[in-house]
């Protein structure tokens, strides 16, 4: 080996020492990004041409990212139902539920019984009639706010739905810089970090899976199996709607042409935003508003009249469009409770309610003042067991008064379970990143000692470089 | 006369040493040109009769050699178009006139013409892939041509082969109506008994084809698939049924006891046929566990232009597109001949071949014979340094010794004249 090789691999060793730096020092300056995966700069000997260069390697653990995806999905799915739980509660109006129909309805029953007492008092008459108008009005208003939310996780939809698209085109075109960068032989640990960092993203809309095939290409499926990228994105199709009735079915979420299911349970099923919010908009707010239509149905049904020929007509509370529902099978009359008003009758002539007579024949047949026993009928219709539609999930029979606070039992019910749920997933979130970071991330400590390491033989090197540097200078004098 | 004979020793020993010094010079000055090899200045006496008595001194004749054969130590670049040969062997390339030469002077760049040419202007040789995989003719340079890497050129590459692996749920309910290759929109596509996924191919002119597979269970250990164009599926409504056009294919698959995929369509060859290209369904099970497809690829690709080039150890030179599919170019021409050292030496760092060195024999790297090609490495010249310094000095003294011979030759003289007077 001549001076002039000893020298060309000192040189080799300085370059060598100078890209090791290069990436520990990419390396410190990534230290916070979430994103960002440790490289390692080892110094190798390439097999065949027996070069000695450093090899720049991508930590990576994909037991670890497949759990952390999962639980991001998990934690997506149960945030989503949770925040939109938390909405439905807000609109019963907070901690003591003012603005609940249950509290309007137990109000009625008090006017009621106050009225009952003395029968010929207007004052009290038309006391009951406007509470009759306020459980009304807060069946009405009860109604808009649900379909309102469904509106409001329709459009969520909508914009995760555009989201989902663009990453999708964007993970193309990162996986495609990775296949280039592969087959080109030449440093793919950028692309890798942004396309996992797209997957990360895409992982909190939809619940993923991955395999990766030949070129380190990457195909995701959904946790049901829909193919959602292979080679090109598949479309996700949905069909917005800008308002919600009672009635309206909302569209269904396609993904390469399979319908995306809802998530289930308090504690969901759901795997991404997407399917939570599938859940609030297709279950959660239906069944809702089923109950409170029911509220409006058992309403009528108690406070219906009898008239001339001996037909049963709602009495006190119809409906806005004059339409008359039926209202003695226990079946859910979708959307009557947005229709539900007090008769106009009732409101002219508050006695009406007293005798029977907003609609149908005058029971008070001798047209007596003090004439109690149909007020006292319609307090006690309060306690006494109905029919309900078990389609409402709250049970075949129940008095009005228990089925409309059981109602919003079942929503509180339903949100503190996916409170605990979203605790957990949360905590198991945090959990599985930390341990992703911890295996994949940045350690200044680590990354300061493997410095010194390289600062040591970039030294030894220069050291070389300088008694080689000498040894030439003493042949030079020989020559003079 | 003997005296004049010494001094004219004295003169062949002096223009010796010059000539030797100029070899040395020249290594020095070519001590960094990319694959030099040294020149050696050798010696050999010349004797004239001499009869008793009398003695004639002679001289010295110079012959100059190169080490051609002498490897030089590689040296690591950025350019992957620098390149080395580790072992035995030459480039062949040509000058703009298209001779012919051989050369290790591997510091090729692309030009604007997108040829790969070295720093002294040579442009490097090999054999085309257009018509297959090359072949040489061992002793000609007959079928060599420029190597182009120029990439304007827009490469497809049409789906011929594919494979989807993944499960069936043995434990799925049986679908009795709206199977899929009815085609009808009450289709059912629930991802248990009804399985759909999608692949992307490429037909020959480079466009994506993405098709549809369902698969349905219709019996137990009985599971049909159907395959459609995603091209025509349903634009509104619920999926992608009904599509405009019927099935591209259909198969049915029967599995064994132990979850085994055993016949498709009755035959045992687990290959389906989706439009001439074959699905590998053979790494399909059927077990109790959920239905998922965990992982399907089609080969081909869409047009794209090269993006870069890698060249291996055995001298081929893959275009890489930007889809990252890679397609052999060139595969690059070696030339070796029996005497490497008698290569008659040329400007540029280039060899022609003599009747000394024997006729020239062509290959590819790594082939019996020949070195192999390192991408990114350009070979050093094989000078060393102390080597040519040590040389220098010796000359030097040297070429004293032989000026004093020939002062003493000139007094000696010198008296003799004076011996006249």
């Amino acid at each position: 080996m001549s001076l002039a090789s000893a020298l060309s691999t000192t040189k080799n060793t300085l370059s060598n020492s100078a890209t090791q730096t290069a990436v520990l020092s990419t390396n410190v300056q990534n230290v916070s990004n979430s994103d960002y995966n440790r490289r390692t700069a080892t110094i190798t000997t390439n097999a065949y041409s027996g070069a000695t260069t450093v090899a720049i390697d991508r930590t990576q653990d994909s037991a670890l990212l497949k759990q952390t995806l999962m639980s991001t999905s998990d934690d997506a799915g149960q945030q989503a139902l949770l925040s939109g739980l938390n909405s439905l509660f807000a609109t019963m109006g907070g901690d003591d539920y003012a603005l609940a129909p249950s509290t309007a309805l137990s109000d009625l029953r008090d006017a009621l019984q106050a009225y009952a007492a003395t029968p010929g008092d207007l004052t009290l008459a038309s006391a009951a009639v406007s509470s009759a108008t306020d459980v009304a009005t807060s069946l009405n208003t009860a109604t808009t706010q649900v379909q309102n939310l469904r509106a409001d996780a329709d459009q969520q939809i909508a914009t995760s739905v555009d989201t989902l698209n663009k990453l999708l085109s964007q993970f193309k075109d990162a996986n495609d810089a990775v296949m280039a960068a592969t087959a080109a032989g030449t440093d793919a640990n950028d692309a890798l970090d942004t396309r996992e960092s797209l997957l990360k993203q895409i992982s909190g809309i939809v619940g993923v899976s991955t395999t990766t095939s030949s070129g380190n290409s990457v195909s995701i499926y959904t946790s049901d199996g829909i193919t959602l990228f292979e080679t090109s994105p598949r479309k996700i199709s949905y069909d917005p709607l800008t308002s919600y009735s009672a009635a309206t079915v909302g569209s269904p979420v396609y993904i390469d042409g399979v319908e995306l299911s809802a998530g289930k349970n308090s504690d969901s099923t759901a795997q991404g935003s997407l399917q939570g919010l599938l859940q609030l908009r297709d279950e959660i707010y239906p069944t809702y508003q089923d109950q409170l239509d029911e509220i409006a149905r058992g309403l009528v049904s108690m406070f219906s009249e009898t008239d001339a020929s001996s037909n049963s007509v709602p009495g006190l509370f119809t409906t806005k469009d004059g339409s008359v529902p039926d209202y003695d099978t226990p079946e859910i009359v979708t959307g009557l409770a947005g229709l539900i008003q007090v008769n106009s009758a009732a409101v002219a002539d508050p006695y009406k309610l007293r005798d029977g007579s907003i609609s149908g024949q005058s029971v008070n047949d001798e047209n007596a003042s003090g004439f109690s026993t149909l007020l006292n009928d319609y307090v006690a219709s309060f306690e006494a067991a109905r029919d309900f539609d078990p389609a409402a999930k709250i049970g075949e029979s129940a008095s009005i008064l228990d089925f409309s606070t059981d109602s919003v039992g079942w929503a509180e019910e339903y949100r503190s379970g996916a409170t605990n749920a979203s605790e957990t997933t949360a905590a198991m979130l945090s959990r599985s990143t930390e341990a992703y970071s911890n295996a994949t991330g940045v350690n200044l400590d680590e990354e300061l000692i493997l410095l010194l390491d390289v600062e040591q033989s970039y030294k030894a090197a220069s050291k070389l470089l300088s008694t080689i540097d000498e040894m030439l200078g003493a042949l030079m004098e020989a020559a003079n | 006369m003997s005296l004049f004979g010494t001094m004219k020793t004295a003169v062949s020993g002096m223009s010796a040493q010059a000539n030797r010094l100029g070899t040395v010079g020249d290594n020095i000055a070519n001590s960094s040109t990319t694959a030099y090899k040294k020149a050696t200045t050798s010696f050999s006496s010349l004797v004239l009769p001499s009869t008793a008595g009398a003695y004639n001194s002679g001289g010295v004749e110079t012959s100059t050699s190169y080490s051609v054969s002498e490897q030089g130590a590689l040296e690591y670049t950025t350019s992957k178009t620098d390149l080395a040969i580790q072992g035995n062997g030459f480039f062949v390339v040509q000058d703009t006139a298209g001779n012919t030469f051989l050369t290790r002077s591997g510091n090729f760049t692309k030009d604007e013409n997108g040829y790969l040419v070295n720093a002294s202007g040579y442009t490097l040789l090999g054999y085309s892939y257009d018509s297959g995989t090359p072949t040489t003719v061992v002793n000609s340079y007959d079928g060599l041509i420029p190597i182009n890497v120029g990439g304007n050129d827009l490469s497809a590459v049409a789906s011929t082969t594919g494979s989807l692996a993944g499960n069936l749920n043995s434990a799925a309910d049986v679908v009795t109506a709206d199977f899929p290759s009815d085609n009808t929109s009450s289709v059912d596509v629930d991802m248990d008994s009804t399985l759909k996924t999608s692949l992307t191919s490429y037909d020959s002119l480079g466009n994506p084809v993405v098709y549809d597979f369902y698969f349905t269970k219709t019996a137990a250990g009985e599971w049909d698939v159907s395959v459609y164009n995603a091209a025509d599926a349903a634009t509104s409504g619920s999926g992608s049924f009904p599509y405009a056009s019927g099935e591209v294919t259909h198969g049915t698959m029967a599995f064994d006891a132990n979850g085994k995929l055993t016949t498709l369509d009755g035959a045992a060859d687990l290959k389906l046929d989706v439009n001439g290209i074959k699905i590998d369904l053979s790494k399909m099970t059927q077990l109790s566990a959920k239905s998922n497809i965990s992982s399907g690829s089609v080969n081909g690709s869409a047009p794209s232009s090269i993006q870069s080039v890698n060249i291996t150890s055995d001298g081929t030179i893959n275009a890489v597109y930007a889809d990252g599919s890679t397609k052999p170019l060139y595969q690059i021409a070696m030339a070796t001949v029996e005497s490497p050292d008698n290569l008659e030496v040329q400007s540029g760092n280039v060899y022609s071949t003599t009747s000394d060195s024997g006729v020239v024999t062509l290959g590819f790297a790594g082939s019996s014979g020949f070195g192999k090609i390192v991408s990114g490495a350009l070979e050093t010249s094989n000078v060393d340094l102390a080597n040519e310094l040590t040389e220098m000095i010796e000359s030097q003294r040297s070429y004293s010794a032989n000026s004093k011979v020939f002062q003493t030759g000139s007094d000696l003289m010198d008296v003799l004249i004076n011996l006249v007077r």
